[in-house]
C-alpha cells in the first residue's frame, strides 16, 4: 500500500461509513436461513453448478456484505487508466447496494463518487475534489443500471442472496442461465455463463445505459472474470473487468478485484463499536486534526486551478459586483474573492460567530490543527459572550500556520 | 508570517453595524462581511477579501500571494460552512 493509499485510505473508510450511517440503512440481520438441497435442485443446471461450487448448500444464506474494491477506471478508449479505491456494502434486506469511490484524475485531483441503489432507486454521483459536482445522475435508467450491478455484486460474492422469492432462475443451455432480479417497479435481467468446472465466467446485461458524450445509450454490459481465489471456506474473483459493447466496438472501462481481507459477511451498514466511539483524546486527537488537514492538501495544491470558480463560490453576479464596506480602500486589489451561503438562522443569530473570529478568539472554525494544533479545546462550538464584544481597533488576525504554544 | 501579533499581519476591526455587515483592515487588505436577511428568517452571508499583492516588498508579497492563492479559498469555505452549521444549530 502506497503513502497515499494510507492516509487517504483511512478517510475513505471513515466517508464510507458516514454515508452509511446517513442512509439509515436496517441493520438487520437479515434472511439466514441455512440453504438448502431443494433450494438448489431446481435451478437451471449451469446455476446448481456455480452455487455447489461457491459452497452455498449447508450455509445459511448470505444477507449483507462489505468489501473494499481496488482497481482502475478510465473515461473513454485509450485514455490512461485512474487508479480507483472504493468500498462498497450491499444488502439484500431493502435491496440496497452503496458503492463509494475515489479516484485521482490525473494522478492529482481527487473524485468522489457514490454510486446507491437504495429504497428501489438508483443514483450516480460524482464530485471534484470533494465540493465540485461532476456527476448526479438519477431516473429509471439509474435504477435500473444500479439494481443490475447489485445483481452483479451478488452472483460474484454471495450467490445466496439470490435465492429469495425476488429472484427467478431461467434455463438457457448448458453453459449458461438468465437470472431475474425484482424490486417493485424494477425488474433486471442478466445472463451469466459457468465453465464446466462450475465457475463463473462472465455476466452479461441489457439493463444499464451507456454515458456517452450525448446522453445515455442502451448497451450491452459485461464483467468477464480473469480467475478464482479461495478465501477461508469460500471462493472470490481474483480479477474482473467491466466492458461496455458500444457501436464502436468494445470499451473497457474498469478492471480491479475485491480485497480478501476487507471482506466482512452479515454485518450490518455501520459498526457499533467504531460509530460509538467517544471523542478521542491525546495522540490519537493530534493524529485525527493530522489527518483532516491533510485532507484538505489536494484542495489547498488545486486551488489555483479553479480559481475562477472558488474566487466567487457560492455568491451571485448582483453579489459580485455589488458593494461589499471598505471597498474604496484597496481599489487596486491583486485578490478580491466573493463568497457567500445561505444560512437557515436569523442574521442575530449569525453575527456573533464572525464576531468572534480571530487570533486568540475562538479560532477560525476550520482545520482544527491549523487552529490550534494538539490543543484539547475543541472548535468553539457555542459563541462566548465574553468574546463577543467587539470594538472598534481591536486586533484580529488570520491564523498563524506555525504551530504555537497549546494553553 | 510572522509569530507576533504586529500592525502589518493582524486584521484590525475598522467598522461595523451589529447583525449587519464587519469589516476588518490591515495595510494593503481588507476583509468585509455583510449579514442579509432573507425571508424565511434566513440569512445571506456574504464575505470579501482584497489583498493587493505590495510587491515593493517581495518577501511579503510572495507570502500573502501563496497564502492567499493556495489557502484561502479551502480555508474560507470551511468557514462559511462552519458558520452556517453553528448557527443553525444554536438555539441561545
Amino acid at each position: 500500500m502506497d503513502v497515499r493509499d494510507a492516509v487517504f485510505g483511512i478517510g475513505s473508510r471513515r466517508r464510507f461509513l458516514a454515508h452509511l450511517a446517513r442512509l439509515d440503512l436496517p441493520v438487520g440481520p437479515g434472511d439466514s436461513r441455512p440453504v438448502t438441497e431443494d433450494d438448489v435442485a431446481s435451478l437451471p443446471k449451469p446455476a446448481q453448478r456455480y452455487m455447489r461450487l461457491m459452497g452455498v448448500v449447508g450455509r445459511p444464506r448470505d444477507w449483507s456484505f462489505r468489501v473494499r474494491f481496488v482497481g482502475g477506471l478510465r473515461r473513454a478508449p485509450g485514455k490512461r487508466w485512474m487508479r480507483a479505491v472504493a468500498w462498497q456494502y450491499n444488502a439484500s434486506l431493502s435491496v440496497a447496494r452503496i458503492f463509494d469511490l475515489r479516484m485521482d484524475l490525473g494522478g492529482v485531483l481527487p473524485m468522489f463518487g457514490s454510486d446507491t441503489y437504495v429504497n428501489r432507486r438508483g443514483r450516480m454521483f460524482g464530485k471534484l475534489l470533494n465540493v465540485l459536482k461532476v456527476v448526479d445522475g438519477s431516473g429509471r435508467e439509474f435504477d435500473l443500471g444500479e439494481l443490475v450491478t447489485y445483481l452483479n455484486d451478488a452472483c460474484l460474492l454471495a450467490p445466496s442472496m439470490l435465492l429469495n422469492d425476488n429472484v427467478n432462475f431461467a434455463a438457457i443451455d448448458a453453459e449458461s442461465f438468465d437470472v431475474t432480479l425484482v424490486d417493485a417497479d424494477n425488474e433486471v435481467t442478466a445472463r451469466v455463463f459457468v465453465g464446466s468446472d462450475g465457475r463463473l465466467v462472465d455476466f452479461s446485461t441489457t439493463d444499464r445505459w451507456y454515458a456517452d458524450p450525448h446522453g445515455l445509450v442502451h448497451a450491452r454490459w459485461t464483467t468477464p472474470i480473469e480467475g478464482w481465489i479461495t478465501n477461508g471456506d469460500r471462493l472470490l474473483p481474483s480479477r474482473g473487468r467491466a466492458v461496455w459493447h458500444v457501436e464502436t466496438g468494445e470499451f473497457e472501462y474498469a478492471w480491479g478485484s475485491f480485497e480478501p481481507e476487507t471482506l466482512e459477511f452479515n454485518v450490518p451498514p455501520t459498526t457499533p463499536a467504531r460509530s460509538q466511539r467517544g471523542p478521542a483524546t491525546g495522540e490519537r486527537r493530534v493524529g485525527r486534526a493530522v489527518l483532516d488537514a491533510l485532507s484538505g492538501v489536494p484542495l489547498f495544491v488545486s486551488a489555483p486551478l479553479i480559481r475562477r470558480w472558488h474566487m466567487r463560490w457560492g455568491a451571485s453576479d448582483a453579489e459580485v459586483s455589488g458593494p461589499m464596506p471598505g471597498d474604496e480602500i484597496v481599489p487596486k486589489a491583486s485578490f478580491n474573492a466573493t463568497r457567500a451561503i445561505t444560512i437557515d438562522a436569523l442574521p442575530e443569530r449569525v453575527w456573533p460567530w464572525i464576531v468572534q473570529m480571530g487570533y486568540r478568539r475562538a479560532g477560525f472554525y476550520t482545520y482544527a490543527l491549523l487552529d490550534k494544533p494538539g490543543t484539547r479545546a475543541p472548535t468553539a462550538s457555542c459563541p462566548s459572550t465574553r468574546i463577543r464584544r467587539s470594538g472598534i481597533g481591536c486586533r484580529c488576525r488570520r491564523r498563524s500556520t506555525r504551530p504555537r504554544r497549546s494553553r | 508570517m510572522s509569530k507576533k501579533v504586529n500592525e502589518t499581519t493582524a486584521f484590525k476591526v475598522k467598522a461595523f453595524e451589529p447583525n449587519g455587515w464587519l469589516l476588518w483592515e490591515k495595510p494593503d487588505s481588507t476583509w468585509s462581511w455583510k449579514l442579509v436577511p432573507l425571508d424565511g428568517d434566513r440569512t445571506r452571508l456574504i464575505t470579501r477579501l482584497k489583498q493587493r499583492y505590495a510587491w515593493e516588498k517581495p518577501a511579503s508579497a510572495l507570502s500573502a500571494l501563496v497564502l492567499l492563492e493556495f489557502g484561502d479559498f479551502p480555508m474560507i469555505r470551511r468557514v462559511l460552512k462552519g458558520i452556517k452549521a453553528r448557527a443553525e444549530r444554536w438555539q441561545g
